[in-house]
């Protein structure tokens, strides 16, 4: 983390405490665990010689011994990928998972258990090492042209990691019962029936720990910074890319061996860097240590948990704990300067912005009638009018709108965001305002016999409120610090990543309606839906005049902006409130489509339109026609099925976001 | 370039602003609500999911549309759809559109869309029928799933207007059931496990407020699992839970499940499992397993022929 000074650390135990503890506790569980099964004077020869005849020994030997092996390896391998990620990408944020890695292993998965039955007897972990390869090699190939820029890689790790889901997504909607036991892998259970992954793990895990103590040199000196790194002679390129193999190839392991486990990748180089390891080399061993541990302690928590929990998948509980730790971190990260700022040359300015606006505002109506007159029915595609027109309007019209102005409010939103953190990556859902929607619309799911739409979006409302008030309670501390509010807003947002994975594992018929939704259907959208979508959106770009102040000085700095006449705190609050507001009424709406929140203002961007009044109204235009065409090839390309407008926009505007992202 | 002064762009895109609800708010937007009174229907039952599907076809009827019916026929199977129903597209968003073109004078679903209940009726009536009671949480009485799906399933065919066919299908099942008490005459009783193999580790199995349950028991047969399971009767778990009953046999359903079964049968921890060590394990096909009357007669025929299977 070489942006992020840390609070002045302990000096006299340094980062031995933590990790200590951790171990303190871990052992302690595990005993208490192990002597559930085996008393202690037979824990010796459990592990080493188990009496065949003898269950309980057997179980000790093959699931919790290697259970224990497991988790040490696995979070060793996450803390120490973590730790090189961050020091490479020189971003706090930086952890395996933001390279996409997890999200090409399992898309890997999905395409072996669907088309290629025989690469999965070669052994999945294979199957995965491939996909995280690819992705790892996708992501370098993208950001190679720009010298391996921090911004660039977690640019496109974040493209790539969005794209890779989504296309898993549409597999796991159309084939739900094939792959469920793909999502029981990709939630993180760490059980075990052998040793065969623990053996798999340790010398893959020796001979990667033992490349990047010897790359510790040059690493250390990119922590310099790049000109710094560069006048001592150092390949920048060349050090980045040694470091950046080594991380993602920790990673595919552990992704490899029991799916996604979050933040031990973060929290264990944070917990480290905070308790006052400096230098490079201790940071790295630490936090490798203190990811081993935490994962043990973690993992054996859960089995000591009662039994309906203990079903539980290790992953999805690490996430869990890992958000109070993640929110009590934020105000001890001292922050020198927001982490990710150093955006690449700006495209050229649009000579016109406001003819560009116009005519894009002008193709609206236009592009909403060609969505509804146009359309697949039971005989194939059809242009309706007149009478025909009428009868498939009320079917149509009320999606195409929900559609439009919901990637019109995410593109607003994403476009304030990333305006105002001055981070590129800032999309909406890392407000954690829509998982908060979607918490509120599951407990509705789960305590309601038959919920109605109504009683669905209020319960999505108040869930989003909830979240935005513990935000704006956060924030205000510390006036509202962009990076703080992104890293509790990425917190916030795995708890519903967790939460559904848990109820995937579950299996519970209910589920599918779930998942369409939170795959971007607007299926459930009515007329009243739609045009209170369509107010709210209209509403928004309003409101661009009157903000566009604001958005072009907040980037020049808080001091800038004072002088200028801005209270920095109180048009943080504003802008914060209003893209929370309209990314919640999209998730509610037309599901958490993050991807479009991203696209719509890098689009804007890309066509020239620079000003935050003409950039927003930009992406408001593209973000709504993005949406608006992907429900519209939704609703037709497998009728009488449908595409889910939010995961159709990811697929197929992914590779297009790419292709621009590798031009640049 | 409105960036000279910032106002020229400001004052443009206010008045774009301006125009959009303008365009945004087409007249016809809300119209439509009354057609349904008045729109002829071409007549039919369409069923939205594939319990109210079964269930519809169990009475006699073919409905004028089912979601998802070539995963249907893999994984559901029975009651056989003839041919030329129309497929209404996935089961969590069945085509609306088609919906309306196929004009059907009734929906039965499950209860599962009530969120567009309201959209739904536009169309016709809709009818609920829950096959499974999952209100019955782990606690559920003996013969609770079995009697509940009886009194679904007479509860759908007095409202569609045909009494008589609930209790012809009501009788097939006890017919069947009879049969496979019959067949297993011969067969050494003993606890099953009743299960389908998700990952190499992990089972989804059937608990007491199963249907699965109910149909052991009217067959005479204990259910070895006496775990939690959740709200439709099954539960999630590993391998080596099922290490409680040495004298179990293990029933899986789905034929996925001979491969799964044998790799886990290779690992030395379920090499000791009673029930792979001495080959106590019998696959079934798919059957859908909230998916009442018809699933239930299904289980019970497929069962007995599974444990018995050189009778007679």
């Amino acid at each position: 983390m070489a942006d992020t000074a840390m609070a002045p650390p302990s000096r006299r135990f340094g980062p031995a405490w933590p990790v200590v503890g951790l171990f303190l506790l871990a052992g302690l569980v595990s005993a208490l665990v192990l002597e559930r099964q085996v008393p202690p004077e037979l824990w010796w020869r459990a592990l080493v010689a188990p009496d065949p005849a003898r269950l309980d020994q057997l179980a000790a030997h093959y699931v919790l011994f290697p259970r224990f092996a497991v988790a040490l390896l696995v979070g060793a391998a996450l803390g120490l990928a973590g730790a090189i990620l961050q020091q490479v990408l020189r971003n706090p944020l930086a952890e395996p998972a933001t390279l996409g890695i997890s999200a090409g292993a399992h898309l890997s998965l999905a395409v072996a258990t669907l088309w290629l039955p025989e690469a999965l007897a070669l052994g999945r972990e294979w199957v995965a090492l491939a996909g995280a390869g690819l992705s790892a090699a996708a992501l370098l190939a993208l950001s190679w042209r720009k010298g391996l820029s921090p911004v660039t890689v977690v640019l496109a790790g974040l493209v790539l990691s969005l794209y890779a889901g989504s296309v898993s997504g549409v597999m796991v909607l159309f084939n739900h019962d094939l792959l469920i036991g793909l999502f029981l892998w990709g939630a993180g259970f760490l059980d075990q029936q052998d040793w065969s992954m623990a053996a798999f793990l340790a010398p893959r895990l020796a001979v990667l720990a033992l490349a990047a103590a010897l790359v510790l040199r040059p690493l250390v000196l990119l922590g310099l910074g790049e000109g710094g790194a560069r006048s001592l002679g150092l390949s920048v390129a060349g050090a980045r890319l040694a470091g950046l193999v080594i991380a993602v190839m920790l990673a595919a392991l552990s992704v490899a061996a029991v799916g996604v486990v979050s933040f031990v990748g973060l929290a264990a180089p944070t917990i480290v860097g905070m308790a006052g390891a400096r230098r490079l080399g201790p940071r790295l061993l630490w936090a490798t240590l203190c990811g081993a541990a935490l994962l043990w302690a973690t993992d054996a928590l859960v089995l000591l948990a009662p039994v309906t929990y203990r079903e539980l998948p290790t992953g999805a509980v690490t996430a869990v704990l890992g958000v109070p730790m993640l929110l009590w971190l934020l105000p001890r990260l001292r922050t020198a300067a927001p982490p990710v700022t150093t955006a690449a040359a700006p495209p050229p300015r649009a000579s016109r912005p406001a003819l560009l606006l116009a005519g894009g505002a002008l193709l609206l109506p236009l592009a909403l009638w060609a969505a509804v007159a146009a359309g697949r029915g039971p005989d194939g595609w059809e242009w309706s009018a007149g009478d025909a027109l009428a009868a498939v309007e009320p079917w149509r019209l009320p999606r195409a709108l929900a559609a439009l102005a919901g990637g019109a409010m995410l593109a607003v939103a994403g476009a304030t965001l990333q305006r105002m953190t001055g981070n590129p990556l800032a999309a909406p859902e890392i407000l954690g305002v829509s998982s908060g929607a979607i918490l509120g619309v599951i407990v509705l799911m789960f305590s309601a016999e038959t919920p109605g739409r109504g009683a669905q979006i209020l319960a999505g409302g108040a869930g989003a409120a909830a979240v935005l008030a513990a935000m704006m309670a956060l924030g205000r501390r510390d006036g509202f610090s962009p990076d703080r509010l992104l890293l509790a807003g990425i917190a916030t947002s795995s708890i519903s990543g967790v939460v559904v994975a848990v109820l995937m594992a579950g299996h519970d018929p209910r589920l599918q309606t779930l998942v369409t939704w939170l795959s971007g259907s607007t299926y459930m959208v009515g007329p009243t839906d739609a045009l209170a979508a369509a107010l709210l959106a209209g509403l928004a770009v309003a409101a661009i005049p009157f903000v566009a102040r604001w958005l072009d000085l907040l980037p020049l700095g808080g001091g800038v902006a004072a002088a200028l006449g801005v209270s920095p705190p109180l048009s943080r609050a504003v802008l914060f409130s209003l893209s929370a507001l309209l990314t919640a009424a999209a998730t509610l709406i037309v599901g958490p489509l993050s991807f479009v929140g991203l696209m719509g203002p890098h689009l804007a961007r890309m066509l020239g339109l620079q000003r935050a009044a003409a950039h927003l109204a930009g992406s408001a235009l593209l973000g709504g026609l993005v949406m608006l065409a992907a429900d519209w090839l939704g609703r037709g390309v497998i009728f009488p099925y449908q595409v889910p407008a939010g995961l159709l926009a990811s697929v197929i505007g992914g590779p297009f976001l790419l292709w621009l992202l590798g031009r640049r | 370039m409105p960036g000279i002064n910032g106002t020229v762009g400001r004052r443009r895109v206010l008045r774009a602003a301006a125009l959009l609800p303008a365009v945004l708010l087409p007249a016809g937007l809300m119209a439509g609500g009354a057609r349904a009174a008045e729109r002829r229907t071409d007549g039919g039952v369409c069923a939205l999911d594939w319990t109210s599907a079964q269930a519809l076809l169990a009475l006699g009827i073919v409905p004028r549309g089912l979601p998802e019916l070539d995963r249907y026929r893999r994984a559901v199977v029975e009651p056989a759809v003839p041919d030329g129903v129309p497929d209404i597209g996935a089961r969590a968003e069945p085509n609306l559109e088609l919906l309306d073109r196929l004009a059907p004078a009734r929906f039965v679903s499950d209860g599962a869309l009530s969120a567009v209940q309201g959209r739904l009726e536009r169309i016709a009536p809709v009818t609920v029928h829950p096959p499974f009671d999952t209100r019955s949480d782990g606690d559920g009485q003996p013969g609770g799933q079995l009697a509940f799906a009886v009194a679904s399933l007479r509860g759908l065919a007095a409202g569609l207007g045909v009494p008589e066919a609930a209790e012809r299908a009501v009788a097939r099942l006890d017919r069947t059931l009879a049969a496979a008490r019959d067949r297993l005459s011969g067969w050494e009783p003993r606890p099953l496990y009743i299960l389908s193999v998700l990952d190499g580790r992990r089972v989804l199995i059937h608990g007491r407020n199963s249907l699965y349950h109910d149909v052991l028991d009217r067959l005479g047969i204990a259910n070895a699992w006496t775990g939690p399971s959740g709200p439709y009767g099954h539960a999630t778990v590993t391998m080596d839970r099922l290490a409680g009953r040495p004298d179990a046999g293990l029933v899986n359903i789905g034929s996925e499940g001979g491969r799964a079964l044998e790799a886990l049968a290779a690992l030395p921890l379920f090499a000791g499992l009673p029930f792979l060590r001495e080959g106590r394990v019998t696959i079934l096909p798919p059957i859908l397993f909230y998916g009442g009357v018809p699933a239930a007669e299904r289980f019970a025929r497929l069962l007995g022929e599974g444990l018995a299977p050189h009778h007679g």
